[in-house]
């Protein structure tokens, strides 16, 4: 599925539904927000990203169908702290808080 | 065959690309054409008198107009030919501007193909015959479904031209959604006051026919005649007798929903003013026990062996006018709805602030009936939401309601804390932004632009997390009642409706208009007319204005006595049909019938698709005006 942030319409459903958005420094809709605008480098750079839960809370109270958490997730990879052995184990199946945990764990 | 061809060259529409001349000259090969010309604009003045007067000089038997689609000027130029005495259905229109000039740029290519075109076109109009309207009648009385103030609009408006009209409604009382609101906005005329006397001026006025706790079971027919069965739901009451004296609600000892009795009056002032027993929670009707409030009517109106009542009545139009409701809950958990007593929909508040509500107008909490000291609005709760749980448009009116619910509120108590959370405030319409503004700047009703992303009862009160996006920042609070601006979706009933209409319907299940742009209040179908909400979100008085419209519409098809037919309907030919049936099966318009080891059409019904001829086995069916002879003509044309 596609992950057309163009969809979002700043509602901040996606924020207001998120567990742990008090505790980032950037919430879920401006991680959608600014990669709209063409600046995903700030997300990221955002703490935020090793806050994500990956509960997927977000994506499942957006009315748009948008996927904050896998805007997280990107950025994650993006950042490169991927543990390829882990990396190569992912599948569809495996549940999100896995890898995100091994990669939390990995950047200590 | 004496044929005249006429090439239009619209201006440089088609002369840039085709070479008109050429083919003006090109098409007098035919040995049966016997005059053919070319002409700046066919379709002006100066151009039609050239056909008319070819047609008489020439002694024409066929016309073969070159020029734009037959959608623009069909109709214009076969005016032009039966006033000139020629057949109007011995005129045929190749398109050489839409399907030729506009879509090729090489000149060379596109005159070929004109000629082709033109060549097809003068093989059919060897092979045409001439071809007569026909003329049905039409039945001088309305339908309307649906008593909300849309179809009691509608109703009004086409007895006061003075035909008859029948209105029906599903639940006791006519009024609909609109009689349930406390105040209008933007002028907050108090909505009961401004409804009721339009609901008794239906009810008094004589061309006015009411069928309140019915629905319509089956139509049948088309435009100008339709026959409609109605079912008149068991009463339970002898609406004769009865007085609307309401001894019999004091005595039924029932408690149901917003403390309505078995046997009720939807509202005060209720039109008619008659009761209906509930059977469902009735407890003669359950247990075979009680029957007070027979004892109580002193009328002896109440009528425990009524049963459902069947009529059927002519037509010459419908309108649809069937409304809509607030979408169910059921998926939207987050808010709590079902959990918590004090989250509310918008309608239910509604209901609340209503002196003629269940509370009386006191505007109390439904948990425990005390003041709430804060009052928390959610907008959008299920509208412009494109996945599968909400609807993808915006419902229109709640933006508008959410601010009189929030003035209303502040009215009744100033120290209320009144919090509207909202995606984007819409407010399009005459004093509409005023009205909103007044709710921020005179009442101080605080507008939090950002979503709740959660609800939850806590000691009595409602813990709410949202988020403000101007802060971008969490705003969580404690709050005593939230309201949700839930979307709105059409009414339950008027998918079946549309079926029995035969009027198509949206990817939202509503009423599809013939043409969004120049024909609002029509339905594809002829003769079905739309207005109010199961056409789309609208407010009060762009219901009203469409209900109008529709009126108009219908009253302007009632006056005619007949109506006149297309003679390009399919026809049996009965020596070659076999009585299979196959193009009854295809019909969609129930045109087609089996009688006796042939087949025979309906004229008035058939809409000339041609799904028969291409269904029937032995080409017993042919379209008038597109026989199977005239379309292997053209393309034999075409190719050869």
């Amino acid at each position: 599925m596609m992950n057309n942030e163009n969809r979002c319409m700043l509602c901040g459903r996606c924020s207001a539904a998120c567990p742990m958005a008090a505790r980032m420094d950037l919430p879920p809709h401006m991680w959608v927000y600014r990669t709209q605008r063409g600046d995903p480098s700030s997300v990221r750079k955002a703490d935020a990203i090793w806050k994500c839960l990956s509960c997927l809370c977000c994506e499942a109270r957006c009315p748009r169908g948008v996927k904050p958490a896998h805007v997280a997730e990107e950025a994650r990879a993006g950042q490169g702290y991927i543990l390829e052995d882990v990396m190569k184990r992912v599948d569809e199946n495996m549940p999100q808080q896995l890898p995100v945990a091994a990669l939390r764990k990995a950047r200590g | 065959m004496r044929i005249g061809v006429f090439v239009c060259h619209c201006g440089n529409n088609i002369k840039a690309t085709v070479d008109a001349a050429y083919i003006t000259e090109r098409l007098r090969d035919d040995s049966s054409v016997v005059c053919s010309a070319e002409f700046p604009y066919l379709c002006a003045e100066g151009g039609q008198k050239l056909i008319t007067e070819a047609i008489a000089e020439h002694n024409l038997t066929g016309v073969v107009i070159c020029a734009c689609s037959p959608r623009m000027h069909e109709t214009t130029f076969r005016k032009a030919a039966a006033k000139a005495g020629l057949n109007p259905y011995r005129l045929e229109i190749a398109n050489i501007r839409e399907q030729c000039a506009w879509v090729h740029k090489n000149k060379e290519e596109a005159t070929e193909k004109a000629l082709s075109l033109a060549k097809a076109a003068i093989a059919k109009i060897k092979l045409s015959q001439p071809l007569f309207p026909g003329e049905s009648r039409v039945t001088k009385r309305a339908l309307v479904i649906g008593g909300g103030i849309a179809g009691i609009q509608a109703a009004l408006d086409i007895a006061e031209a003075g035909f008859p009209v029948d209105l029906v409604e599903k639940s006791p009382s006519i009024g609909g959604k609109m009689a349930q609101l406390d105040k209008t906005f933007p002028t907050l005329d108090c909505s009961a006051c401004i409804l009721t006397p339009k609901m008794v001026d239906v009810a008094s006025h004589e061309k006015i026919n009411l069928h309140t706790y019915s629905e319509v079971e089956k139509v049948e027919g088309f435009v100008g005649s339709f026959t409609v069965t109605i079912r008149k739901k068991a009463r339970s009451v002898d609406m004769t007798k009865c007085t609307g004296c309401g001894d019999c609600l004091a005595a039924c000892p029932v408690k149901g929903k917003e403390n309505r009795k078995a046997i009720y009056i939807p509202y005060a002032q209720a039109v008619p003013n008659v009761p209906a027993i509930d059977r469902e929670s009735c407890l003669y009707f359950k247990n075979g026990k009680c029957k007070r409030c027979e004892k109580a009517c002193q009328p002896k109106a109440i009528d425990f062996t009524q049963e459902d009542e069947r009529i059927t009545e002519g037509y010459g139009a419908i309108i649809a006018a069937t409304g809509f409701e607030a979408i169910r809950l059921d998926a939207f958990g987050e808010y709590g709805y079902h959990a918590n007593k004090d989250v509310i929909t918008s309608l239910e508040f509604e209901r609340i602030i209503n002196a003629s509500g269940p509370t009386g107008g006191k505007l109390v909490r439904p948990s425990d009936g005390s003041v709430p000291a804060r009052i928390s609005f959610i907008q959008c709760v299920g509208s412009r939401d494109a996945t599968a749980r909400g609807k993808p448009y915006c419902s229109k009116v709640c933006c508008m309601y959410t601010a009189k619910h929030a003035i209303s509120a502040k009215e009744k108590h100033p120290e209320i804390d009144v919090e509207v959370f909202y995606i984007d405030v819409r407010t399009p319409g005459k004093n509409f932004e005023e009205f909103y503004r007044r709710a921020v700047e005179v009442y101080g009703v605080r507008y939090i632009k950002g979503q709740v992303g959660k609800v939850i009862g806590e000691n009595g009160s409602l813990r709410i997390q949202a988020m403000d996006m101007l802060e971008n920042g969490r705003y969580d609070a404690v709050t005593d009642l939230v309201v949700l601006a839930a979307a709105i979706e059409p009414s339950d009933s008027a998918k079946k409706v549309a079926q029995m209409l035969s009027s198509p319907i949206d990817a939202n299940g509503f009423l599809s208009e013939a043409h969004p742009k120049l024909r609002p209040v029509e339905s594809a179908t002829a003769g079905i007319f739309l207005c109010g909400m199961c056409n789309g979100p609208k407010d009060i008085p762009e219901t009203v204005a469409q209900a109008s419209a529709a009126a108009c519409k219908v009253i302007g098809l009632l006056v005619k006595d007949q109506l006149t037919t297309n003679p390009c309907t399919a026809k049996t030919d009965e020596n070659n049909c076999s009585g299979c049936g196959l193009c009854a099966e295809v019909c969609p318009y129930g045109a087609v019938g089996v009688i006796s080891h042939s087949t025979a059409v309906n004229a008035a019904l058939c809409q000339g698709c041609g799904g028969c001829t291409v269904a029937c086995p032995s080409g017993a069916m042919n379209l008038q005006g597109f026989s199977r002879a005239q379309i292997i003509a053209e393309v034999d044309a075409l190719c050869g």
